[in-house]
């Protein structure tokens, strides 16, 4: 076979794999040409292509806002930018990095893989899966041109609080809502059909319980998704209301008020950090058997464990509120909820450290990546349940500390776990092997610099640092510094993961189906790469 | 897969929950104001309606040897052109006994403002016990040019006021609402 | 063995100086009995985060240098094991709850309304300076950076209190329980100083209201916690603690000031 790539033809279905040769003759015509291909595809491989493209380029540019940040924050005093383009540059990075990058690369990952994974054919609705993909390049312009338009972008944080984007947000906060509505139509039909897929395509034999936990937490992630994005939309609405309609929602002169906004956004923006780590728990549960060449350790309670984590995420939201002036038995039932997630995440990472021990344990890139999950994750994991303590939170609430924290979750966390997801699936998608010793400097790099970049963060929050500032004082200089530096060479090493996907794309050793020794799986039965329509004929699970 | 259901019944029904739902959502101010009233959630912001006074016993149901001092404070929003000041800064209120102070109020502006005073009060699980007969934050307040007023306030303490707490303070936010759309919330 | 007798000895002694040091590496221990008691409560948590931390690592530690398929390992059958899987949800369970009861003593201890206070200062937080009230005295005033617009930009060398230091600090008397009530006049700011163990959001239209009873006197720097606009960074909190005999000094000499004008 020549080489194929993402973007090239698709083998044959005559010529594809023993699974899928069958007599619809209809599919032979492989994939259209040009650019209408990829407008108008409904294919679940092409939309996860453009949804991993899409959130591949969102990465570098909310990275490249944050070196913009950090080059600011290198020294004290202003050196670079005024303040005001400060907070357009943080509020714009959360953005970009929640709703353009994690996201999109899970659906991304959802998209290609769970049809793989499943047997089904495709996704349950191909045609709003090209819709949920292409609202998100126009919502990202609607965002994205604030920063280049006359006028201030949004510069009210990611969180957005009232009364500061109500009454006194700059007119792109608009925009910024109007972006807001789409992505979150993105999200619900996304998700919408990704339940369908999973509760309707299984091949047969493939109950509930044998279904990878990728899938299974995708089906979670799903639910989640579905009911906290209304939420979201709901608040964004509000604020457009306050903003242009004469409400008083989030304002206290007619009878409303602006910690409302908080309970709102927080109800929203809790189950959205779990919606963006619930697919990498999945990923690791993938992976980590691989590697191991053992298989997971205790799946049902992993299923539980991820499911709790799902109930209990809406049952938190004003933890993130314990300054608000929260009556006492208010703070109390949230900091025990809270606390109360600790445990099935718990029960999780010893699931996978159970796995890994006496298996036979190779570490390839994706495992590399594991590791460091398992790892960070867990910092990230300890420095929450110390938020989770309200007394000790009135010390870390709204400094450094807490950026420490979610930023040891979501980039060991979410970013490695896609990462390693690209790692594992890309030998199948593309049908070459990327380069094993490129990717270990790629790993390294990244795992080294991300802690040069975010562990000094810890000490800087609990020495007093707030953030959302754009200057500081002396005492805050030193760790400040490293924190840059780190921050540069981690961002610099991104660009060794693009070089490293764009050549296995374009050639390398070639990928067996199995790819991997220890894998084992519906998707590892097909070629690398899989024919465009694979699956046509569902596989029989025993 | 065989269809089990009918596409028309299901697409009846659909539409039905999407009516059902949007009326409920309808449906919610009326039902807020009954929650509120019922588990009597206040919080911060008091009622704003004019409360009955129970005129309590004296002897039985007044803590005569209980006394709370209440502290009066005011805050202006904004660039609000305008002069208030609490008659009393704070005085000791005994439960169950009517109590009035007043609010000296001045436009400074030469032109008329319509301004609306928030009641907030701390500690938060005081804020229900302490309940106003006549209070000028229950309406927007007309002033003209430069003119002044003396706005009063009657209220009191419930005796049921839980004991933790001995010293609370009610402190009104004036709004400048002349160009606010909205009249004064409404009630329940 | 040696290496790993070394590694702890590292590990404790760079860590314990964390502990009992104040750097800038860690809370500050505070000069309230709240700020005291929050940095225990810290320093529990962290400590038993650690513990589990190197448990956990140790037995993965020792899976990726025992069991690597390179090393000969093979690897076991076993995926499953209800009682395992128990026992390491109730012993997680049963930390937790060690840890939440201290920290529920603490919040109860900080929510205590019973004591009465003997001073109220209402602080206005404003689009970006500070306001404080001592309600009662007639007293009010603003407090504002004073830190140079040369400093911030570079024309001008740092001063020691670079971005910490204002025209009016907030005097306090020490001993005395003062009782803090927050507000603000635009947007949502948060008054914070980290040496009284007080964080509270300062939200127009609200008042919330929090406590302190300082212990020693000094000067204490906090920042402003919430987001409120392009000088969000740029709008500090000094508090200076005296005796309570210096406190009465300085209030009447202030009030004089205040009234005679700038």
């Amino acid at each position: 076979m020549t080489s194929s790539s993402l973007h090239h033809g698709y083998p044959s279905q005559a010529n594809s794999g023993a699974i899928t040769h069958g007599h619809e003759h209809e599919h032979d015509h492989g994939p259209a040409k040009g650019i209408t291909r990829w407008l108008f595809t409904t294919n679940h491989k092409d939309i996860g292509t453009l949804y991993l493209w899409f959130s591949l380029i969102m990465f570098l540019l909310g990275g490249a806002l944050i070196m913009l940040v950090r080059a600011e924050l290198f020294k004290p005093g202003l050196q670079l930018m005024d303040p005001n383009f400060f907070n357009q540059l943080t509020t714009m990075h959360g953005l970009i990095m929640v709703f353009g990058a994690v996201m999109p690369a899970f659906v991304g990952l959802a998209n290609w893989m769970i049809p793989l994974m499943i047997g089904a054919p495709d996704m349950a609705l191909p045609r709003m899966n090209n819709w949920s993909f292409w609202i998100l390049p126009f919502a990202f312009t609607i965002l994205l041109s604030t920063l280049v338009l006359p006028g201030s972008a949004p510069n009210f944080g990611w969180t957005f609080y009232a009364p500061l984007s109500t009454t006194y947000g700059p007119k792109s906060t608009d925009f910024f809502i109007f972006s807001v509505h789409l992505m979150g139509m993105s999200s619900i039909l996304g998700s919408i059909n990704i339940i369908a897929t999973i509760l309707n395509l299984r091949a047969p034999g493939m109950t509930m319980m044998k279904m990878p936990i990728f899938v299974w937490t995708w089906l979670i992630t799903a639910f989640l998704l579905i009911g906290v994005m209304p939420v979201l939309a709901g608040g964004v609405t509000m604020v457009l209301m306050d903003r242009h309609f004469g409400t008083t929602f989030f304002n206290a002169a007619g009878g409303g008020d602006p910690v409302l906004f908080q309970h709102i956004f927080w109800f929203f923006g809790h189950p959205e950090v779990y919606i963006m780590i619930l697919p990498s728990f999945g990923i690791m549960s993938e992976i980590i058997p691989t590697f191991s060449r053992k298989k997971l350790f205790g799946y049902s309670s992993m299923v539980y464990a991820t499911a709790s984590i799902g109930i209990l995420s809406f049952l938190v939201w004003a933890h993130h509120m314990f300054t608000t002036g929260m009556p006492v038995w208010g703070e109390l039932f949230f900091m025990f909820a809270t606390m109360l997630i600790a445990v099935p995440t718990g029960v999780k990472v010893f699931n996978w450290v159970a796995t890994m021990f006496r298996g036979a344990l190779s570490f390839e890139a994706p495992m590399l990546f594991a590791v460091a999950f398992l790892i960070m994750f867990t910092m990230g994991g300890f420095s929450g349940l110390m938020l989770s303590i309200v007394p000790a939170d009135f010390q870390y609430h709204d400094t450094y500390f807490v950026v420490a924290h979610f930023h040891y979750v979501l980039v060991p966390g979410a970013i490695f776990g896609i990462i390693a997801a690209v790692y594992y699936w890309l030998p199948k998608w593309t049908g070459h092997m990327y380069s094993e010793t490129l990717s270990k400097f790629h790993f390294w790099l990244s795992a080294i610099f991300l802690n040069v970049t975010f562990f000094p963060m810890h000490f800087l929050g609990l020495a007093g640092m707030p953030r959302r500032i754009p200057d500081y004082a002396l005492q805050f200089a030193d760790f400040n510094r490293i924190v840059s530096i780190g921050a540069f060479v981690f961002g610099a090493s991104q660009f060794l993961f693009v070089y490293i996907v764009i050549k296995t794309i374009r050639g390398g050793k070639k990928a067996t189906a199995r790819v991997w020794e220890g894998s084992h799986g519906l998707e590892w039965t097909l070629p690398s790469p899989p024919p465009y329509h694979s699956f046509t004929t569902p596989p029989r699970i025993d | 897969m065989k269809a089990r259901y009918r596409t028309g019944s299901l697409v009846f029904g659909l539409a039905l929950l999407a009516i059902l739902m949007f009326g409920f959502t309808f449906a919610l101010v009326p039902l807020y104001n009954v929650f509120c009233k019922v588990t009597g959630l206040n919080g911060k912001v008091d009622a704003r309606h004019p409360a009955v006074y129970p005129r309590y016993k004296v002897e039985n149901e007044v803590g005569i040897s209980r006394v709370i001092a209440v502290e009066f404070d005011v805050n202006r929003n904004q660039e609000i052109r305008c002069e208030i000041k609490p008659r009393h800064t704070v005085m000791q209120i005994k439960p169950g006994e009517l109590n009035t102070t007043s609010y000296y109020i001045k436009n400074l502006t030469d032109r008329k403002i319509i301004i609306q005073a928030i009641p907030s009060i701390s500690p938060g699980l005081a804020a229900r016990y302490l309940k106003k007969l006549e209070c000028f934050c229950f309406t927007p307040q007309v002033l003209q040019p430069f003119e002044s007023m003396d706005l009063p306030l009657r209220f009191w303490l419930e005796p049921e006021i839980p004991e933790s707490v001995r010293r609370l303070t009610l402190s009104y936010t004036l709004f400048d609402v002349t160009n606010l759309k909205k009249e004064a919330p409404r009630g329940s | 063995m040696l290496s790993i007798r070394l590694l702890i000895g590292l590990f404790a002694g760079l860590t314990s100086q964390m502990a009992w040091a104040d750097f800038t590496c860690n809370m500050t221990r505070g000069v309230t009995e709240i700020s005291q008691g929050i940095h225990t409560l810290h320093m529990t948590i962290f400590w038993i985060c650690v513990a589990v931390g190197v448990v956990v690592f140790s037995v993965m530690f020792y899976a990726i240098i025992y069991h690597r398929k390179s090393r000969g390992a093979v690897a076991a059958n076993f995926h499953e094991s209800t009682v395992v899987e128990i026992i390491w949800t109730l012993i997680p369970f049963a930390i937790l709850v060690g840890m939440a009861i201290p920290a529920t003593q603490m919040l109860i201890k900080m929510d205590d309304t019973k004591t009465d206070s003997e001073i109220t200062i209402k602080i206005t937080g404003y689009q970006w300076r500070w306001e404080y009230e001592y309600l009662g005295e007639g007293l009010r005033f603003v407090s504002s950076l004073t830190t140079s617009q040369d400093q911030i930009h570079n024309r001008d060398i740092k001063g020691q209190h670079y971005l910490l230091e204002v025209d009016n600090p907030l005097v306090l008397p020490i001993g005395k329980k003062i009782r803090i009530l927050t507000t603000a006049n635009d947007v949502i700011h948060s008054w914070w100083v980290p040496a009284l163990g007080i964080k509270k959001d300062a939200i127009p239209g609200f008042i919330n209201e929090a406590w302190a009873r300082i212990e020693t006197p000094g000067t204490y720097r906090g920042q402003c916690a919430e987001l409120c606009g392009v000088n969000h960074g740029y709008m500090p909190i000094v508090v200076e603690a005296k005796t309570p005999e210096e406190y009465q000094a300085w209030v009447e000499s202030k009030k004089g000031k205040v009234r005679s004008g700038p």
